[in-house]
């Protein structure tokens, strides 16, 4: 999978390519207007992620290049500005998500494998995790090819983990995630130890491991070469 | 008190005070002028009677004219006096002149004297006139003040009018009304001035405040990209994660009141908002599913009456963050156990919720970064986004605490 990342931004290009390398991914950074237009003439990408506000141009025109010249490549706008008329304009020339600065890295690499599995596999695609496999467009689980009926919040959160495995992902991400982020509305995220509990206790009943670990009332983590006994 | 009334007092007392001293310099050169002339008439009647008696004629007419033969002359001769005459029941003025003549060797003493009734006829004439002026100055002024001062002053309270309705906030310029009068035109001048004095360093005050909003973003974002890099390295102790929980939880927190300061910036420009016709229990219904579960959360027991719909041309985005604003403070300073009423009734929307008494004074909920709670992490801009959008649909928010309960109640404009 290659990616290109293009943000004006260098150290918080830096963490991002740091951050979600680990996936597997292949980047390639640019922190021009120019570059990022010379990169895309010369390279077929499968995902790109666009700041809107570049110093030599605006990411927007990135943004109507790619939908050209490269149909296939998976868009996510990144921007500080928060206003509603980027969020229209850049949805609306085909970006497949967006994005208001500053966010949770973990959230920006949950993003980037929704837009490529709904562009590479088409809807089709399965996550499986031993004897966990979940059908995310389906919005299915099954535990050992049996059925587990979860609510559509244990889902989501089931879904972010599993997008970020083996990393501390903190409450504020997980609600932020799930419940959308909305800057006056949460301020006391220990709510979320019930869903997480909840969820814990179903895919247990149904013959899972459980990959779920506390860290230290910051979050938790899911490892799958890791089981609470 | 009004500039004309005061105008008018300050005119009306020193016109009376004028108008006593001029009466009586009136009345004084009057009495003196007419005193000349009788004491002239006096003498030429004395003369008269000098001559009648020379002509061997018997003269005198009391009280005019009184003869006395052969008195010698004393020292009240050739004087001019003024008497009174006892005279049935009143008394009467009388101004006489007294003189000692000698006729065919003989000596005469002859007084005559000359009403002075007319005198007081005078005084009494130069008082009502004195006092016609007065009354009808009054009722001139009073005059001046009813109308002319409407005419005058009109230039002044269109001015006044276009003041109250002036805002900083607005784009327009100030338009004052010309006038002819050159204290207005001053004031207009420099008003206009002032204005666009204002508007100029509030534009560039805004506009820094956004470019500081704008420029937080980034360190912000860089600095919380590194910070969960470095809560993914596997060498971190407890200590280390609970001082790295803390920073991040300050850190949105900061982001958090950043975001809400660019929010309530972006609301005072009115045009960036598009309005569509928004059924107000449907966008209530989905804020509350998205705050379920912070319901169950607490076990706050939520009752939901919706008598009808309330029909609103808003923004969709400002009118979800006003209910999800207003819904999740009902939450958040909520007992646990508590209560939250919902309620839409004609053209009203309450929600009320059981909470703490208010620690002080309740009419600051709505200013910026007032907070009446233990909550640290609450930023205090809430309600001040609430109202802004309230405000900016012509919509009634009102605020009240009776025995445990907290309303807000939202009248909405039909």
């Amino acid at each position: 999978m290659k990616i290109l990342l293009v943000e004006d931004e260098k150290e918080l290009a830096k963490s991002i390519v740091q951050f979600i390398s680990k996936e597997g991914f292949i980047f390639e950074t640019a922190h021009t207007f120019s570059i990022a237009d010379e990169k895309l003439s010369l390279n077929e990408y499968d995902c790109a992620l666009i700041d809107l506000m570049l110093p030599d141009g605006s990411g927007l025109n990135l943004v109507k290049n790619i939908k050209k010249h490269q149909p296939n490549c998976g868009l996510i706008i990144i921007t500080a500005k928060n206003s509603l008329d980027d969020k229209l304009t850049g949805l609306d020339l085909g970006a497949d998500d967006y994005l208001t600065k500053p966010f949770h890295l973990a959230e920006l690499n949950a993003r980037i494998k929704s837009v490529i599995r709904r562009r590479k596999y088409e809807g089709s695609s399965e996550i499986i995790l031993n004897e966990i496999t979940i059908i995310p467009d389906k919005r299915e689980v099954t535990v050992k090819n049996k059925p587990v009926e979860l609510t559509r919040r244990e889902f989501d959160i089931l879904l972010f983990f599993v997008s970020n495995k083996e990393r501390v992902l903190t409450k504020e991400s997980i609600v932020e995630h799930v419940w959308g982020n909305d800057p006056n509305a949460f301020d006391n995220f220990d709510f979320i130890y019930t869903h997480i509990k909840n969820l814990r206790k179903k895919l247990i009943e149904h013959g899972a491991n459980d990959y779920f670990h506390s860290v230290y009332g910051i979050g938790y983590r899911f490892n799958l070469n890791e089981t609470n006994k | 008190m009004k500039l004309i009334s005061k105008i008018n007092r300050y005119f009306l007392v020193s016109s009376l005070i004028t108008l006593i001293i001029i009466s009586g310099g009136l009345y004084f050169i009057i009495v003196n002028a007419f005193t000349g002339e009788i004491d002239e008439q006096l003498s030429h009647i004395a003369r008269k009677a000098e001559q009648e008696l020379a002509s061997g004629k018997e003269v005198g007419f009391a009280p005019f004219i009184e003869v006395t033969p052969a008195a010698p002359a004393d020292s009240t001769a050739g004087e001019y006096k003024n008497i009174s005459i006892e005279n049935k029941r009143e008394s009467e003025p009388f101004r006489q002149y007294t003189s000692f003549v000698r006729v065919n060797g003989n000596e005469y003493k002859i007084i005559t004297r000359i009403s002075l009734i007319e005198k007081e006829d005078l005084l009494f004439s130069v008082l009502v006139i004195a006092i016609i002026t007065i009354v009808f100055l009054v009722l001139v002024l009073f005059f001046i003040n009813r109308t002319v001062s409407k005419i005058i002053f009109s230039d002044f309270y269109a001015t006044i009018d276009k003041l109250d309705s002036f805002s900083l906030k607005n784009d327009d310029e100030l338009e004052l009304s010309k006038s002819d009068i050159k204290e207005f035109q001053q004031l207009n001048k420099s008003l206009l001035y002032l204005s666009k004095k204002s508007k100029k360093e509030y534009r560039s005050l805004k506009e820094f405040s956004e470019e500081v909003n704008h420029e937080i973003q980034t360190p912000i974002a860089v600095i919380k990209s590194k910070l969960e890099l470095l809560l993914q390295s596997s060498n971190l102790n407890s200590e280390n994660l609970v001082l790295l929980d803390t920073v991040l939880k300050n850190l949105s927190r900061l982001e958090r009141i950043n975001k809400s300061i660019l929010l309530l910036n972006k609301i005072e420009q009115k045009g960036l908002f598009e309005s569509t016709d928004i059924k107000l229990s449907e966008e209530l219904n989905n804020v509350l599913n998205t705050y379920n579960e912070f319901i169950s959360a607490k076990n706050i027991t939520l009752t939901l009456k919706i008598n009808n719909d309330i029909s609103i041309n808003a923004n969709q985005s400002l009118i979800i963050i006003l209910l999800s604003n207003l819904i999740s403070n009902a939450i958040k300073y909520n007992l646990p156990d508590g209560k939250l009423d919902i309620e839409i009734n004609g053209k009203m929307l309450t929600i009320s919720n059981t909470g703490n008494k208010p620690k002080s004074d309740t009419d600051k909920y709505f200013a910026r970064f007032y907070k009446d709670s233990d909550l640290s992490e609450s930023v205090g801009l809430g309600l001040t986004i609430a109202k802004k959008i309230c405000n900016m649909y012509s919509t009634c928010i009102i605020y009240s605490y009776t025995e445990g309960i907290h309303t807000i109640t939202l009248e909405f404009k039909k």
